[in-house]
């Protein structure tokens, strides 16, 4: 009985060889891994250092496929172009304007908010 | 933009002359040239001015209404259509539609148009001729909402359609209002699309509102057939 146990724990450990080569092979393999991560970890640092505009051009590379993406857009919601009304430079009234029945005098003043908002 | 439409911004010329007249015959060449180049940037552009928040494109506010009993031809459709001004900053373009009446308030056949600067709201522009426009028809007492948030999202680039967009229409109607917008590939079906889908996004319609687009070649057509080809060349 003990020798047939014996056996058991014989043939119980005779795999585990191949699996502790295993374990060894796969190291300078791993080391290998780490370099590779090492390097492109590397390779990133620049990717770190770009700017807000090159980030917006990424996103739009990627947002706006079907379109050539020469320069970012400049694009404003609803809301930030009415709140830009209220500004005081927005009320002037501009340097030339022709005479005209549908050109005013002075602003209509509060309507646009009023409408929106 | 070089043309008759021009004539509002010809009060500018009167500087001109007067700093053409410093400086050395040498210097004063130079200057010249210089002060001609400006001029002619002047003229076809608008700048945004410190501080302001700039637009990705420049767009200039027309004005036309048919006058009565005459024959909608061509020529008097490009007389009829009077330049109100050109902008460059969401600042600029409050200044002008803060100055102008509401196309609600508007009376008779009359359309305010909002086109990039340097396209002529007309059928024959180099930008148009390709191209088609989305038509939405509009109960009375929509348009002023309307047109607001059609030429809101068109400044604030919510199109998404690269240089697709030509400029935006709302026309005054006798039972109806119209408002409408240009793109220039009239062919182009995913930029069509993408323009009807965010204009239902941007409009806030009632759910039952019909959506046309319409190319110039078919618009330019109809004209011709309703008025029996009378001008060939086209025109409302």
């Amino acid at each position: 009985m003990e020798v047939s146990r014996r056996r058991i724990y014989n043939k119980h450990l005779q795999p585990a060889r191949p699996l502790r080569r295993l374990n060894i092979d796969p190291e300078p393999r791993r080391n290998v891994e780490i370099e590779t991560y090492t390097c492109s970890h590397t390779e990133d640092k620049p990717m770190k250092n770009i700017g807000v505009d090159q980030l917006y051009e990424i996103i739009h590379l990627h947002s706006q496929s079907h379109q050539k993406p020469k320069k970012e857009r400049i694009s404003y919601s609803r809301e930030f172009l009415i709140k830009l009304a209220s500004s005081p430079i927005a009320k002037r009234r501009p340097d030339f304007l022709p005479e005209h029945p549908v050109v005013l005098d002075k602003p209509r003043d509060h309507d646009v908010s009023r409408l929106h908002l | 933009m070089n043309n008759k439409f021009d004539a509002l911004k010809d009060d500018d010329s009167g500087d001109h002359d007067q700093n053409e007249d410093s400086g050395s015959p040498k210097e004063c060449e130079k200057e010249k040239n210089e002060e001609e180049e400006k001029d002619q940037n002047k003229r076809k552009t608008a700048v945004p001015g410190a501080g302001e928040h700039p637009l990705q494109y420049n767009y200039t506010f027309w004005y036309s209404r048919r006058t009565p009993g005459r024959p909608a031809s061509s020529q008097s459709y490009e007389q009829n259509i009077k330049q109100i001004g050109s902008f460059a900053s969401v600042e600029q373009f409050w200044r002008f539609y803060s100055h102008m009446t509401r196309p609600g308030d508007l009376t008779g056949h009359s359309d305010f148009h909002l086109f990039k600067e340097g396209i002529k709201p007309m059928w024959e522009d180099d930008a148009n001729k390709s191209g088609g426009k989305w038509i939405i028809r509009l109960r009375k007492g929509l348009a002023s909402r309307c047109w607001e948030n059609l030429i809101l999202a068109m400044l604030g680039e919510q199109f998404m359609v690269g240089e697709e967009i030509c400029g935006a229409v709302v026309s005054v109607r006798f039972q109806e209002d119209i408002i409408s917008i240009w793109n220039k590939t009239a062919s182009d079906q995913a930029t069509t699309a993408r323009i009807r889908d965010t204009l239902r996004r941007v409009l806030n319609l009632p759910p039952n509102t019909i959506m046309e687009y319409k190319t110039h070649t078919d618009s330019i057509k109809a004209w011709e057939d309703f008025h029996g080809l009378v001008n060939a060349s086209g025109g409302r």
